[in-house]
């Protein structure tokens, strides 16, 4: 309870606050700097907005790039693209290649989506893969040669598969139990990953300077070629991947949980949901699609293993399905373009000694770039700040006054534009519309009719026994009153009839 | 006598089409403590925001020692001398006292030296009787020091006229003596003092002066020696104004939710609230009043199993429901609905449509049609794994119906959630949670941010679940609405439960008292009988009539 | 013995590099940024530090030994920079993630710094090996040279001055970063953003300039790397990614106090020419796998250290709080 008392301390008080309440004066006559332009969040954007502004964003990267392929190499445009398409696709095998590259990548990015979806930043892909691709090359190196060729095929998918997840749910687990940092973690386990791999190649290798192929004369291990393609299984492999997560994203529980996890973690315990073991079964997941990758590096594509295997893929993939954002389709325009730049730089390369290897690096990080820019201007748009504004309505009755004509002029065409585009922009969103409906009731019809077939089935297996009791309702009884029923009766628990007979009068007290 | 520190002039502001202050105009003179005084949605911090710059007034004009000034940021707020300490402090954790406090000062202000400011601290502390530990770290200090350190940050600047929000919220009463000690000595200093608060008894002791503001409009500004805590409650709450919301008659049930002795802890640690017991009767709208933080957020919180109760008993119809998770209430088939306060962040989820946030919580459930000619079978739930996929044509047919019943405004059922205006959000949120058919509903200002006819909509949602025999909490903050709405009221005052009162006798004045901590009827009512409130106003003949409707439906039920 | 002192030399040398590389991220990443492209950035301060020394180099009819030495680390430097720069206005200004940014910008930094590499060694004409010759010289001098101090002298004073500025620098952010008002500053805007916007602090401009330096920091590893490591000598090799990455893993490691990124470079070095030298040293042979083994311990080690970081709850050794997120200030 100490009352305020002037002592001899006050002075180096009154100092101190002197100096700063001196600033009270200036700080009242300054007005505070207004800002040139305001950044506004967009509240809603149309899918032909976004598309346009990523359309733009593609075409300054491929200006840019033919610029700088222009300038290195001295071509001009039309040689260069003739180049890169030669590159990608003249003969079988570099479409071949193409398309290697493509559905490595495609795979890759789809593992990632899941994860990136309930926002946990697996940066550490390129680790999963080498894991998958370890564990698949152990099998391949020891037990291939005694298996049938549909064992070991199995075998070290599933292996492969086991190993990417296990990599991937370590960081995982600690992100869910004990809140670790998972963008740090996932980073530091792919080296971890690389040095197992260079340490196992370097104790098959003995004292050779390399491993060579495994297997090459029994071809163990090795994926066969289908439909005529030696990466015929792969492309399988990554439909079959694309298709699966489209629909376990869309369409099921899991996929469900996911969703509002990565939405808002709050209404995900709120509504019940164990986000921790979401978060590690999710991640789970895409570790061991990524380890199935590995996998198929090392039996369909190298046949051997080498810490280099994927090259850079598990970091570009990462890339690939943030751009997307989790779209399917887009992932596979994406890695399509980006595997075409990879093979065309090849293509240019070869012809000129004016480039190299890493070309490509420089021709997609220049496309991921704009890719990555081009994401503010969908989601933000510019405003002038009052200055600017001021400034401009300022110019323009100076301008008004000298010549009005131009004025009127500008005017008038500035609201043709806005009309016309307006048009255009009706027309599009009428259109997006229509077709989002025709396409939604499209696969919504397919899909649905699929899943309902699959439930006939599985309901009639089900129902078979005794076991799940059916409550039998005449069509026309299907009026309100009984949706609460059973609303009811589907929120209790499968205990025995008498406790819900209970629960039912209490209802109806 | 002492000239005005600062001026408010028809300061109005707006916020959409909610008017959050209108033509306020009054005086804080130079080395007085003025008492903010009003109930939530008042206007007062509002108004005390952009004192400090982080809002803007729409219309009329602030004036600092006689001069007009523009405060557009909290810059400029700090070269005027003003200094506002909020209720969320802005700390720096991992900092120590000194670090955060020369934290943004320029080498035009001061020459940097934590030795130099620490010493400056400690004159300041000295002077006004603080104590604070210049080396501490942030997250080794309690709560009430965190608070001492923003008042000497904010002094240190140079402040002469200070803003506390709510500053006695998060003290014990030692602290809270302490602090007014402190504000003694600053306002001897000179320096004027503007504290919101809503504790009358803190009002009466340690203000000069009292400003009363009641939704946005500036009511009045008295001295504190010549009035007294009923005349502050009834310039508080007014008049009680006839809302015209139906109020249908209980049908007297047993209590579906029983609350007994309940202790839970809030997220910094302290009590939330302390060893409260009540009813929820089915047919019955319970309303909750009390100033908002006094725990009706951790009270709705744990009984909806996302809190940890620390000690005490909820029971759902007998079965108690302590330490099941939000999942196990559910799974146990509780026909329980919570409806939270946050809506986006918690109740839906904001990027999905309205169809998925219907199956929120039931997107486990698959109950399969099956066709056989005209009938249709249904099965009874099946075990989770059976079935992956989510059932969305069942959601969409419950999405569609909602959006019938409750006119909810959407382009369609697959519209993001986040896009439909406030009122059509909380719709989903209500129509969802009934749709469950739960037999006891706990809703947290359903009505926050709505407009009048979303509002409406709501009270006949809710009385007609009332109707249908449901039990209600309703916490809300308008007492009006309280009064017109609820059957009983319950006032909750720094979590102890003040009273239950029926809601047709009583009177706001009574309410306000007890919300503030004035009034505590606990120790008033003598007999916890089954479903009795103790009003002050209700006589013998009324208590003698309730009893024996009690006593008839205790015989109708024979347990 | 001499064995063990060429161990130990490298080391210092090698951990110099990951010191530099380490330093800058550290800067970088206490403003709240992380930044993946810390590859990127060594290695377009690699490229561009040689390229300026090899052409001046080359092109000049006389040399100015002080040009020869300031050309290298003002491009070295410039390189990097202009990489943090490029991060930091597409994190800061255009609000991109700032994983994903990152990550393009290794790619980007890699893809120059090595194609642009071969494409100055083509236009030399040596296809496979140029040397800056009389750059990497001065570099190299050092003070041993001089006074031929026998052991001593080699373990402590043989080393170009890069290694000392190293040193230097690591002391010199310490000091800044706990004891100026600058320093503090950054800290906040690292810890918490928001405050640090309350309290009057130009949040976005502290990230750009400290992404900035931070990468410049980071290209004059690169440039030292190639420089006074390959003494002038510029081979295209995975070596200098390799080495980005030990530096965000040293980040890590020393929680992000330069002060322990000193010895923990030294050790991180160490660790990774301890199967080089370890046999001569010892006589003891190691298996062929082991130095893939000792190359994963810094990265284990790491690992371990960030689940640590959360049991023991010291607060002063975990990451800045506001690390990875974008902060927008929220309109009113």
């Amino acid at each position: 309870m100490r009352k305020f008392s002037k002592t001899p301390q006050e002075a180096p008080v009154s100092a101190g606050a002197a100096a700063v309440a001196a600033d009270v004066n200036v700080g009242a006559k300054k007005q505070k700097r207004q800002p040139l332009f305001r950044v506004i969040k967009r509240g809603t954007s149309s899918i032909c907005h976004g598309l346009f502004i990523r359309l733009c964003a593609i075409g300054f990267a491929l200006l840019v790039i033919l610029l700088f392929l222009n300038g290195v190499t001295g071509y001009d445009f039309n040689t260069i693209w003739e180049l890169l398409f030669k590159g990608a696709f003249d003969t079988e095998f570099s479409v071949n290649m193409w398309l290697n590259s493509t559905v490595m990548l495609l795979i890759i990015s789809v593992a990632l989506a899941p994860a990136f979806k309930m926002k946990f930043w697996n940066i550490g892909a390129q680790g999963q893969v080498l894991m998958g691709a370890l564990l698949a090359s152990v099998v391949m190196w020891y037990f291939a040669e005694d298996m049938s060729y549909s064992g070991s095929v199995f075998v070290m998918l599933l292996f492969g598969f086991l190993a990417g997840g296990l990599w991937a749910f370590i960081p995982a687990f600690c992100k869910a139990k004990l809140g670790t940092n998972e963008t740090l973690f996932t980073l530091m386990m792919n080296y971890i990953a690389i040095q197992l791999v260079a340490c196992t190649v370097r104790i098959w290798q003995g004292g050779n300077t390399s491993i060579g192929l495994i297997n090459p004369n029994s071809e163990a291990g090795w994926l066969a070629p289908l439909f005529g393609n030696p990466y015929g299984a792969i492309i399988l492999i990554a439909a079959i991947v694309v298709v699966f997560m489209t629909i376990y994203l869309n369409r099921t529980k899991h996929g469900f949980e996911i969703t509002v996890v990565g939405d808002s973690p709050n209404t995900a315990k709120y509504a019940g949901m164990n986000t921790a073991k979401i978060i590690m079964r999710t991640v789970f997941i895409s570790g061991a699609i990524c380890g199935v990758v590995g996998m198929l590096y090392v039996s369909g594509v190298e046949h051997t293993l080498a810490e280099t295997l994927g090259g850079s893929y598990g970091f570009t993939a990462i890339i690939v399905a943030w751009t997307a954002k989790f779209n399917p389709v887009v992932m596979v325009l994406v890695s399509m373009g980006i595997a075409f730049f990879e093979r065309g730089a090849v293509g240019i390369r070869n012809t000129t000694t004016q480039l190299n290897d890493y070309t490509s690096y420089i021709l997609i990080g220049i496309l991921l770039f704009f890719l990555i820019g081009c994401e503010f201007f969908v989601n933000y748009k510019i405003v002038p700040g009052e200055k600017v504004s001021e400034a401009y309505h300022k110019f323009r009755a100076k301008l008004e006054q000298k010549a009005p004509w131009l004025v009127q002029g500008c005017a008038w065409c500035a609201a043709a534009l806005h009309k016309a585009s307006a048009t255009v922009e009706k027309f599009f969103t009428t259109a997006e519309n229509k077709v989002k409906g025709m396409a939604g009731k499209l696969c919504r019809g397919a899909l649905d009719k699929t899943v309902e077939a699959v439930e006939q089935c599985a309901f009639r297996i089900v129902l078979r026994g005794d076991k799940y009791k059916t409550v039998v309702y005449e069509k026309e009884e299907h009026a309100p009153s009984s949706p609460t029923a059973a609303e009811d009766a589907s929120a209790d628990a499968p205990e025995s009839a008498v406790c819900e007979g209970e629960k039912e009068e209490v209802r109806n007290d | 006598m002492a000239e005005a520190a600062v001026s408010f002039k028809n300061i109005t502001k707006t916020f959409g089409e909610v008017v959050a202050n209108r033509d306020v105009t009054f005086d804080v003179k130079k080395g007085e403590i003025l008492a903010l005084l009003g109930e939530n949605g008042s206007g007062k911090t509002t108004l005390m925001n952009m004192l400090s710059g982080i809002y803007y007034p729409d219309h009329g004009s602030i004036e600092v020692n006689g001069e007009e000034v523009t405060i557009r940021s909290p810059k400029d707020a700090f070269a005027l001398g003003i200094g506002m300490v909020h209720q969320h402090f802005k700390l720096v954790d991992v900092f120590t006292a000194v670090e955060n406090t020369v934290l943004g000062l320029t080498r035009k202000q001061e020459k940097y030296s934590l030795k130099a400011a620490a010493r400056r601290m400690k004159d300041i502390c000295d002077k006004y009787g603080f104590e604070i530990e210049p080396k501490k770290k942030i997250y080794n200090m309690s709560v009430s020091e965190k608070q001492t350190l923003e008042i000497v940050k904010v002094l240190y600047r140079g402040a002469e006229i200070l803003v506390l929000d709510e500053p006695t919220a998060v003290l014990t009463p030692q602290e809270t003596e302490k602090l007014f000690n402190v504000m003694r000595n600053m306002r001897e200093d000179g320096k004027s003092i503007i504290i919101i608060t809503h504790k009358l008894n803190e009002v009466m002791e340690i203000s000069d002066r009292v400003a009363v503001l009641r939704k946005g409009e500036y009511i009045g500004t008295v001295n504190t020696a010549d009035t007294d805590e009923h005349e502050l409650t009834d310039m508080m709450v007014g008049r009680k104004t006839d809302l015209n919301i139906r109020r249908t008659e209980p049908t007297g049930e047993k209590p579906l939710l029983e609350i007994r002795d309940l202790v839970v802890k809030n997220d910094e640690g302290a009590v939330a609230i302390d060893g409260m017991s009540f009813y929820i009767r089915g047919g019955e709208i319970l309303g909750v009043a009390g100033i908002s933080g006094c725990g009706q957020k951790e009270l709705c919180e744990a009984i909806a199993g996302l809190r940890k109760v620390y000690k005490g008993e909820i029971n759902h119809m007998g079965d108690s429901i302590i330490g099941l998770s939000p999942k196990a209430i559910i799974e146990k088939g509780i026909a329980m609905s919570f409806i939270p306060e946050d809506r986006l962040g918690m109740g839906l989820a904001p990027s999905l449509s309205v169809t998925d946030n219907m199956m929120l919580k039931d997107y486990k459930n698959a109950t399969l049609t099956f066709k056989e000619g005209d009938a249709e079978h249904k099965a009874k739930k099946l075990p989770a794994f059976l079935w992956p996929f989510v059932d969305r044509n069942r959601a969409r047919k419950k999405a569609e119906e909602i959006i019938e019943e409750l006119d909810i405004v959407t382009p369609s059922t697959e519209t993001p959630v986040r896009r439909l205006s406030g009122g059509n959000v909380q719709k989903v949120l209500v129509g969802r949670e009934m749709q469950a058919g739960p037999n006891v509903i706990i809703t947290a200002y359903p009505v926050r941010g709505l407009d009048i006819n979303s509002s409406y909509t709501i009270y006949d949602i809710l009385n007609a679940e009332k109707e249908k025999g449901t039990g209600i909490m309703y916490v809300g903050e308008d007492l009006d609405v309280l009064l017109a709405l609820c059957d009983k009221i319950m006032v909750i005052c720094h979590g102890k439960l003040m009273g239950v009162v029926h809601a047709d006798k009583t009177t706001k004045e009574e309410i306000g008292l007890m919300m503030t901590g004035a009034l505590d009827l606990g120790a008033v009512k003598t007999e916890k009988h089954f479903g009795i409130a103790s009003d002050t106003n209700i006589d013998e003949e009324d208590l003698a009539a309730m009893r024996q409707r009690d006593a008839q439906t205790e015989e109708e039920e024979g347990e | 013995m001499t064995s063990f002192v060429a161990w130990f030399t490298s080391s210092i040398v090698y951990g110099t590099v990951i010191m530099y590389g380490a330093l800058g991220e550290t800067l970088t990443q206490k403003s709240g940024q992380l930044n993946l492209g810390v590859p990127g950035m060594v290695y377009l301060g690699a490229f561009a530090g040689f390229a300026g020394g090899f052409m001046y180099e080359k092109t000049a009819a006389s040399t100015n030994e002080f040009l020869l030495v300031l050309i290298p680390l003002l491009c070295g430097f410039g390189g990097g920079a202009l990489g943090g720069l490029l991060y930091s206005l597409m994190t800061v200004v255009l609000k991109a993630n700032q994983n994903v940014t990152g990550l393009a910008l290794t790619f980007l930094g890699v893809g120059i710094g090595t194609f642009g590499g071969i494409y100055v060694l083509a236009d030399a004409g040596f296809l496979s090996f140029a040397t800056a010759r009389e750059t990497a010289a001065l570099f190299n001098m050092n003070i041993n040279a001089y006074i031929e101090a026998g052991v001593f002298g080699e373990m402590f004073l043989s080393y170009g001055f890069m290694v000392y500025a190293a040193i230097i620098l690591a002391i010199v952010m310490f000091i800044i970063m706990r004891r100026t008002r600058v320093g503090l500053n950054l800290r906040a805007v690292g810890e918490s953003p928001a405050t640090a916007d309350a309290a009057g602090i130009n949040v976005n401009r502290y990230k750009i300039v400290a992404s900035t330096i931070g990468g410049g920091i980071c290209g004059l590893g690169g440039m030292v790397y190639v420089i006074m490591y390959g003494h002038g000598g510029w081979t295209t090799t995975n070596s200098i990614e390799a080495l980005g990455w030990l530096a965000v893993a040293l980040v890590i490691f020393s929680t992000w106090k330069p002060l322990n990124a000193i010895w923990g470079s030294y050790l991180f070095a160490f660790l990774f020419w301890f199967s080089n030298y370890f046999p001569t040293v010892t006589g003891i042979v190691l298996p062929t796998y082991a130095p893939y083994l000792l190359q994963m311990l810094p990265y284990a080690v790491t690992t371990i250290m960030i689940v640590l970081f959360n049991f023991r709850k010291k607060k002063e050794n975990q990451p800045p709080a506001a690390l990875g997120l974008s902060y927008f200030r929220e309109e009113r």
